[in-house]
């Protein structure tokens, strides 16, 4: 955790709309090292933008300026469009919601992890071969000889985000941006998922971007947890103590789940205070 | 106020029939709200859809409100029984006023004083008579879920049925809807069937719930069971487990993919 992978500095991303500018991200700053480090916060609040700004895959409508955005030496600011197809899928791995639009419908899976292999580590068909049922196995798919064989459509979505999972560690990313990966999976499913995504984040020593609406779900997974409301991060904690949020906007968020196991007559409903917008940020 | 006996409800044609929900069959009392979990693909919305008369193709036997219901419902059957979708963005007309969407089941039904029905209903679900000329886009996710409720309690139902009415929203907007769903219930007069994959919905609205796996129920308990730990079906305790485990830390170690591995994914409804 000493030596950070990731240097996010002052990240400002504006959108130019017909109803006038747009301030998504109205500086964004945070390190990641080889940990999980969480960002929550609800719908809107900028979360996707900013895991896209360390991609450099904005919409063309989008704006972004920082005083730095670095990933270990590379200045992500100024690095070629051929640099960044490196990086993208080889240094930094990007798992989305939905497997389903990241893989190719009209290619089975094995061969899109085989491809992915080859894009960037290089080497025969044969090896490619042999390293993407070693992933699908690393995913804990317990038949990859079959699946291998198998269309998009042919899986369940707790299968296709281990396919997922599997294509982007193929090529030893050192960082991965989970951006809500598995909110579109069954509780059960998601648990699963999770375990895997954990046990090979510890194993290969990656650092992990988590992001989610899921202040639960950010809590149980992550180290850390940066909490973002309209385009800024106003608390950082240890996911532990997550508990003891000092920022009201935190409190409110926290007071509003409904729990299994803490039955109240109604639910606390979240009083939103215009000086949120500017205010104080706990870190 | 519900009773419902060894409903199936297949789909698909002569070569390949599947059982989307398999015989089953539970009872709602009156002013209760009752909950239905399971997996995504397991039925939950087909039994909804079957009781709000919105598939009219099943076999087995449906009592509403102590009445023997045919495939064929009149229409203050039709009144009595409504629904409420989970996307509020799909559920709406994009192109109609909330006026308009609300004017439409009043016409269906012949009713008077359409105007004063509409500001009631919107106002009953917290939204000022400024509401009754917006259209969809001019409204966020919390006050569209706020229309379709309002919309389904215009013709003063008897039972609402909830098919996962929070889950497209953020927390505290879910929590405004679900205080709003408790407001209206405490008024009087209403049952709820509340389908939902959270667990802590489901725990904080229902006195019970049936546990749906793959077209069946495998488990009908009270709520406090539930939450006292005394759910016996293996499924039940793995939900119960996995909804515990990322709402108080610690995720458990990596297993095998379970036999979820190569089901199609279900249609989205
Ligand atoms: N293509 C776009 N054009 C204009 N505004 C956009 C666009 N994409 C995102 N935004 C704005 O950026 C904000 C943050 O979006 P996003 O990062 O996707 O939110 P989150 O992931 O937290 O839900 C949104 O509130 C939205 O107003
Ligand atoms: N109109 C339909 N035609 C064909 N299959 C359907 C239809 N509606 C639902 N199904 C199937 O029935 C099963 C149950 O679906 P559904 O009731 O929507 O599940 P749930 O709401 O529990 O996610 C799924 O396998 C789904 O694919
Ligand atoms: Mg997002
Ligand atoms: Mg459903």
């Amino acid at each position: 955790m000493h030596e950070p992978l990731l240097r996010v500095d002052g990240l400002h991303v504006s959108f130019r709309t017909h109803r006038g500018l747009v301030n998504a991200v109205r500086g964004v700053s945070f390190e990641v090292g080889r940990e999980k480090v969480g960002i929550v916060g609800e719908s809107g609040s900028g979360k996707s933008i900013t895991g896209r700004s360390v991609m450099r895959l904005l919409p063309p409508a989008a704006e972004a300026r920082a005083n730095r955005l670095s990933f270990r030496d590379i200045d992500l600011l100024r690095a070629s469009e051929k640099q960044m197809l490196d990086i993208r899928g080889g240094q930094i791995g990007l798992i989305m919601q939905d497997p389903k639009y990241s893989l190719n419908p009209v290619v089975r899976v094995g061969d899109q992890i085989a491809e992915a292999y080859r894009l960037h580590r290089g080497g025969n068909r044969k090896a490619a071969r042999a390293s993407a049922m070693a992933m699908l196995e690393a995913v804990k798919i317990r038949d990859p000889e079959r699946v291998y064989r198998l269309y998009p459509h042919e899986v369940s979505g707790g299968m296709g985000q281990r396919i997922m999972i599997a294509t982007m560690l193929l090529a030893e990313p050192d960082l991965l941006i989970a951006d809500e990966p598995t909110s579109a999976l069954d509780v059960t499913v998601r648990l699963e998922v999770l375990s895997i995504l954990d046990e090979l984040i510890e194993t290969r020593g990656l650092g992990l971007i988590f992001i989610s609406h899921d202040l639960n779900l950010v809590r149980a997974f992550c180290d850390r947890v940066l909490i973002m409301y309209a385009g800024r991060i106003v608390e950082e904690l240890p996911a532990s103590e997550l508990e003891h949020a000092r920022h009201p906007y935190t409190q409110g968020l926290l007071a509003a789940l409904p729990r299994i196991h803490e039955r109240r007559e109604r639910l606390a409903v979240l009083q939103r205070d215009p000086d949120w917008l500017d205010g104080p940020t706990y870190r | 106020m519900i009773a419902v006996d060894d409903l199936v409800v297949s789909f698909g044609d002569d070569d390949e029939v599947k059982r989307a929900v398999d015989g089953i069959g539970f009872e709602v009392r009156e002013g209760e709200t009752f909950g239905l979990v399971g997996e995504s693909g397991c039925g939950k919305s087909t039994v909804l859809r079957v009781l709000a008369g919105l598939n009219p193709s099943y076999d087995g036997r449906l009592r509403i409100a102590g009445r023997d219901i045919g495939p064929r419902r009149d229409k203050a059957l039709m009144k009595s029984v409504q629904m409420v979708f989970q996307d509020p963005y799909g559920s709406l007309h994009p192109r109609q006023t909330v006026n308009a969407q609300l004017m439409e089941p009043l016409r269906i039904q012949g009713l008077d004083d359409a105007a004063g029905r509409v500001e009631r209903a919107l106002d009953a679900v917290g939204l000022g008579p400024a509401f009754r000329y917006r259209y969809p886009h001019q409204l966020s996710g919390g006050q569209r879920q706020r229309v379709a409720i309002a919309r389904a309690l215009i013709l003063e139902p008897d039972v609402l049925l909830l098919d996962e009415p929070t889950s497209a929203l953020d927390v505290s907007v879910q929590a405004e809807v679900l205080n709003l769903l408790a407001d209206l219930k405490a008024a009087g007069g209403l049952t709820y069937v509340l389908v939902s994959h959270d667990l802590g919905v489901i725990a904080h609205m229902c006195d019970r719930l049936a546990v749906m796996t793959e077209g069946r129920i495998v488990e009908e308990l009270d709520v406090q069971e539930l939450v006292a730990g005394a759910a016996r079906h293996p499924y039940t305790v793995t939900l119960l487990r996995a909804s515990e485990t990322y709402g108080e830390g610690g995720v458990p170690a990596a297993t095998s993919e379970t036999n979820e591995a190569t089901i199609p994914e279900p249609r989205k409804t």
